[in-house]
């Protein structure tokens, strides 16, 4: 195997179209959010459209940095960058300012910079380079908390900002631990715990637990002949009445009355198109509106006037929505579609376990910001305020996004470096 | 094998999760866009950007007195679906009571019941008032439930604007109205500068075909309009309104007009025009001034002469023989109006100007031009009488002068215009004719703006326009200008005659044609200026149809109106005078000290009294006390330039700004007497 010693070589070029693509119609989408009549010159410093460009002009030069650098480098600095970014999680509950209740910014001058953003690259690398251990098995249960725990740690922080957006894309690296083959029982145990976490919000607390009970018995009664099972039977059946329990202990105490007002708006139990529901009533319109084909650049109308709140971070969707119409919406989801498949299909091409963990990794984060985020303007999921990777207003989650992409770009284009 | 075949398993159930999330997405948004089931698009109220007006920009007068503004009014509205049952049912009485207490229409009682149904009924959009306005609104939103704002508490309200005319009737007409169909005076004419621009606001239709705004606060601001500076003087013109209302009340006339304008400038400061209405009163419907182009009648002879003067067809001295007052032309009899008295007989033509001899006039003219009348008619019009003045207001009626190429040209016209028939005038165009030979020939541009302001900032100012630097020789406005003198010494005006206050001036007494035929019915007009040696006004008025039994000369009707506005304004700006006879023509007006110096010089007597900081009015010998309004300095130290400029240009100061942003010193101390026009300096900083 030859070296070829230039930057761009064997890089996966499908992924950089992709990337440039989306940074591309995501600027459009800002320029047309902040479009509106009476503004002028929105290339500014001082406008959301201005402040991207500059974004994604220094978004490439971390890029050049990246694959500049060695590929060695992120398997050898791993733990020393994961040890930073929690230092600098930490950090923030401190020194952080705080907007809308959350301490979740380090303001820099006139930056604000987001450590979550960057605690995930941190995060990944740590992860990747545990798992890459020879001899590691996922099967052992010393191992599998080390695992959790690497996780589990900036989720901790994150969630005493709080955080609940970014903690939950966290979690979702649960998702890597699966395909790197940690036991099933946890999937099953984690899609119960979902599925009991939506009935208990949905039902009231009591009937939860009584269909939890009726259902423990049926199982009781299926497996009476094997004996064996009846303790765990009855541990899971404690365990799923006390998670039943915390859970509704946790909607009522723990969440803030707004908070409780999104899930109960997804779930159905509340129809408010003013108060808690005004954000997610105004996305919809705004996405409806724009019926097939949609209104056409820049000349959509409920997405301007700050109709839509956020509209140019959190709520972008709406405005590809109502100007690019279904089709654009759905072109937008096949972009995305295609990001994360060509990053599977590259992740599972890896000759070291490291590079296929991180692929993993970043295909898991950007989908979790995907299905969440859109889910989220046409309500499958509550409103929980997590950027559009590549779309959405902001640099602190651009650069992030961009550094954990070409960090696997670099890496896949390393693979033939490794020996296996 | 079986290991590989796991994992296969594993990244088939991730990929799978992905599938389904982005089929969850695409169903839903099919749903939201396609509009399968979930049909948001179709069940939400529509929602639409309306215009919001902007607000209209003021008029003033030329000392800055407020002739039309603006004034926010409210409309008020509650959503009677937004507030919570407890905060409804525990408030709404309270909210009632507090209503009808502030507006007083409806009582607590009956308000109640209104919240009540509509709380039953869940509306959307309950108007409790409109024409609200600012304080009240500001009460209104210390209420209970309106307190809690706009999505608590449901309280909408929208801005309306209203216009005002703080003087009422006075002027009305050309200040004008704005914004309707009938749009007329300043108001339409500089409606471009006055309306500023509508700014947007996004506006949600509920039931009822009602727009509810959907937030408090404007999308796009409007940007309001500028400001027009008139050179309308609201004190002049209350005194013209008011001479003139009082000369046709007293002769029961059907409309009549005075224009006053200032003979240097053209800029007109005061223009009335007031017509009998249906139940005998007089009101301003329609500018008679600028709108009505009729015979002039006698005031016209000053164009007739000018022309024969200027033609050296005739001197002043050139005797004329008027006869026994009865002269044919053809088949026509002209009279004059001494003719029952046996006419003048063989004057100078001067004498025939003076005294208005129809027959003098004519005969000059016929006996000069009937060889070739076009050459008359054509002398005539270069001097602008057939000309529009383009007057900036709408509305202005075109002259005419009957030409020879006309088909009732007869040989009778020619005689006949020479007096001011078979040709029609505006009295505006009338005034400027005679301005012009008080400004020395210069014929300018009659006008109403001065200038148009935003804030601070001037953005158009009108310059004088001569629309002609001279309409005829010196020689001939030296004969013109004493003739006029004439007329209000020795002739046809003498009735207006002061000694201590010059004029100069034309009386005209028109008969006005009905289907094509002179009845008894006249316009009464006067044109004139003054003083008489260093004009400094002209004016023109018009009577139409006074009741002939109680008066219909122009210098019975007319002409007093003329007087008045004289009278009134020598008082009150001491327009100086040369002495007559040595003998004082005129009043002084000035502070103690001032009035001192100037009776020593004169060897007058001084002032007893022992106050000096009063304002007195002399006439050499007595002392009269002006009782001007005294008015302290105010602090506006602090404010912003804005605001500080049209609190003291409204108190009469005359100021000057030093720098740009706040006031951080003021020339003149907080607490100081002022008199109008003084100079106070204003020292900004940002």
């Amino acid at each position: 195997m030859r070296n070829n010693r230039s930057l761009f070589a064997n890089i996966d070029w499908t992924l950089v179209l992709l990337y440039l693509l989306m940074l591309f119609f995501g600027w459009l989408n800002i320029y047309a959010a902040n479009y509106g009549e009476g503004t002028h010159n929105l290339i500014s410093m001082s406008s959301e459209p201005g402040k991207q460009l500059f974004w994604i002009g220094t978004s490439f030069i971390w890029i050049l940095l990246i694959l500049i650098l060695d590929g060695k480098f992120y398997t050898t600095f791993s733990y020393l960058i994961y040890a930073v970014m929690i230092i600098l999680l930490i950090g923030v509950l401190i020194v952080g300012k705080e907007i809308g209740g959350a301490k979740s910014w380090y303001e820099i001058g006139n930056f604000s910079m987001q450590p979550s953003e960057f605690a995930k690259i941190g995060t990944l690398l740590a992860l990747s380079k545990y798992l890459s251990q020879l001899n590691i098995n996922l099967g052992k249960f010393n191992t599998q908390i080390k695992a959790l725990s690497i996780i589990a740690i900036p989720i901790l922080f994150i969630m005493l900002q709080p955080d609940a957006g970014s903690a939950i894309v966290f979690a979702s690296l649960f998702l890597v631990l699966f395909r790197e083959g940690i036991s099933n029982i946890y999937l099953v145990i984690v899609g119960f715990a979902i599925a009991l976490f939506v009935i208990t919000l949905k039902l009231e607390l009591q009937t939860t637990m009584a269909i939890v009970t009726i259902i423990a018995g049926l199982f009781a009664y299926l497996l009476k002949k094997n004996k064996n099972s009846v303790k765990p039977a009855i541990i899971s059946l404690i365990l799923a009445l006390g998670f039943v329990q915390s859970v509704g202990y946790m909607y009522s105490e723990v969440l803030k009355p707004h908070q409780r007002n999104r899930i109960d708006l997804i779930l159905g139990k509340i129809d408010d198109t003013h108060g808690a529901g005004y954000n997610l009533h105004q996305s919809k319109i705004a996405i409806g509106s724009g019926g097939f084909t949609g209104k056409g650049f820049l000349d959509g109308t409920q997405t301007k006037f700050n109709f839509v709140p956020e509209q140019s971070t959190d709520f972008i969707f709406c405005t590809i929505g109502e100007e690019w119409g279904f089709i654009g919406s759905i072109i937008t989801i096949g972009i995305f579609m295609l990001l994360l498949f060509r990053l599977i299909i590259l992740a599972e091409r890896q000759r070291s376990a490291f590079s296929r963990v991180f692929g993993y990794g970043v295909a898991t984060i950007l989908f979790c910001h995907f299905f969440i985020n859109i889910g989220m303007t046409i309500g499958i999921m509550p409103v929980i305020g997590i950027p559009l990777p590549f779309f959405s207003y902001g640099g602190s989650s651009l650069w992030g996004f961009s550094i954990l992409l070409f960090i696997f770009i670099k890496l896949d284009a390393y693979r033939m470096e490794i020996l296996r | 094998m079986t290991e590989k075949k796991a994992i296969f398993i594993r990244v088939m159930l991730i990929s799978s999760l992905i599938v389904i999330a982005a089929v969850a997405i695409f169903i839903k948004l099919l749903s939201v866009q396609a509009d399968l089931s979930d049909s948001v698009a179709l069940n939400d109220p529509i929602i639409k950007l309306k215009e919001i007006p902007s607000s209209r920009g003021n008029i003033y007068d030329v000392n800055g007195s407020l002739l039309a503004t603006s004034m926010p009014v409210y409309t008020i509205a509650i959503d009677a679906t937004q507030a919570s049952d407890t905060l409804f049912e525990n408030n709404y009485r309270d909210l009632a009571a507090g209503l009808s207490e502030i507006f007083g229409d409806l009582t607590s009682d009956e308000y109640a019941k209104k919240l009540r149904q509509s709380r039953r009924n869940q509306k959307q959009y309950l108007r409790l008032r409109s024409g609200v306005r600012y304080s009240e609104l500001q009460k209104v939103k210390t209420l209970p439930i309106l307190k809690e704002g706009r999505y608590d508490g449901g309280f909408v309200y929208t801005q309306q604007t209203k216009r005002i005319k703080p003087f009422g009737y006075l002027c009305g007409r050309t200040i004008g109205y704005g914004r309707g169909k009938s749009d007329v005076g300043i108001e339409k004419a500089y409606d471009h500068y006055l309306k500023g621009q509508n700014g947007k606001q996004l506006m949600q239709k509920i039931n009822g075909g009602v727009w509810k705004p959907l937030s408090n606060t404007q999308d796009v601001e409007p940007i309001s309009g500028s400001d027009v500076y008139s050179t309308i003087d609201i004190r002049i013109q209350d005194i013209a309104q008011t001479a003139l209302l009082k000369s046709l009340e007293k002769y029961e006339a059907e409309n009549g007009s005075v224009i006053l304008m200032e003979v240097k400038t053209g800029a007109i400061r005061a223009m009335s025009s007031l017509e009998r209405t249906d139940d005998e009163k007089y009101a301003e419907k329609f500018n008679y001034a600028i709108g009505a182009a009729y015979e002039p009648g006698s005031t016209f002879k000053l164009a007739s002469l000018l022309v024969a003067l200027e033609d050296r067809a005739v001197d002043t001295s050139h005797v004329v023989d008027t006869e026994n007052g009865s002269f044919k032309f053809y088949d026509r009899t002209m009279k004059d109006s001494n003719y029952d008295r046996g006419g003048y007989g063989k004057i100078s033509v001067g004498k025939a100007f003076e005294v208005s001899s129809n027959i003098g006039i004519a005969r000059t003219i016929v006996d000069n031009y009937s060889d070739n009348p076009q050459r008359f008619v054509d002398r005539l019009a270069r001097l602008g009488v057939s000309d529009k003045l383009d007057f900036e207001l709408l509305g202005e009626a075109d002259p005419w002068i009957k030409n020879t190429s006309d088909s009732t040209w007869s040989g009778v016209s020619l005689p006949w215009i020479a007096f001011g028939y078979e040709i029609k005038m505006t009295a505006l165009q009338i005034l400027a004719l005679y301005n012009a030979i008080a400004n020395n020939g210069e014929l300018v541009k009659p006008r109403v703006v001065d200038r148009v302001k935003r804030g601070e900032k001037i953005l158009e100012a009108k310059e004088v326009e001569v629309l002609k630097p001279s309409i005829c020789s010196e020689s001939t406005i030296d004969i013109l200008q004493d003739l006029l003198v004439g007329v209000v010494e020795d002739g046809t005006a003498r009735n207006i005659y002061s000694e201590k206050y010059s004029c100069a001036g034309k009386t005209g007494t028109a008969k006005i044609a009905s289907e094509g035929s002179y009845g008894s019915e006249y316009r009464a007009s006067f044109a004139g200026y003054f003083p008489a040696e260093n004009p400094k006004y002209s004016c023109v008025v018009v009577v139409t149809k006074p009741k002939k039994e109680i008066g219909f000369y122009g210098n019975v009707v007319a002409a007093p109106v003329f007087k008045e506005l004289r009278n009134m304004l020598y008082a009150e700006e001491a327009i100086e005078t040369p002495m007559m006879d040595g003998a004082m023509a005129y009043d002084y007006v000035g502070k103690v000290q001032e009035l001192n110096d100037i009776h020593e010089v004169l060897e007058y007597p001084k002032y007893p009294g022992s106050q000096k900081n009063i304002w007195l009015k002399s006439d050499k010998k007595k002392f009269e006390v002006l009782d001007f309004d005294e008015v302290e300095m105010p602090n506006v130290k602090g404010m912003a330039a804005m605001d500080a400029l049209f609190l003291l240009e409204n108190l009469g100061l005359d100021v000057e700004l030093q720098g740009k942003g706040k006031v951080i010193r003021q020339s003149l101390k907080a607490g100081n007497k002022i008199r109008e026009n003084q100079k106070v300096a204003l020292s900004l900083s940002s």
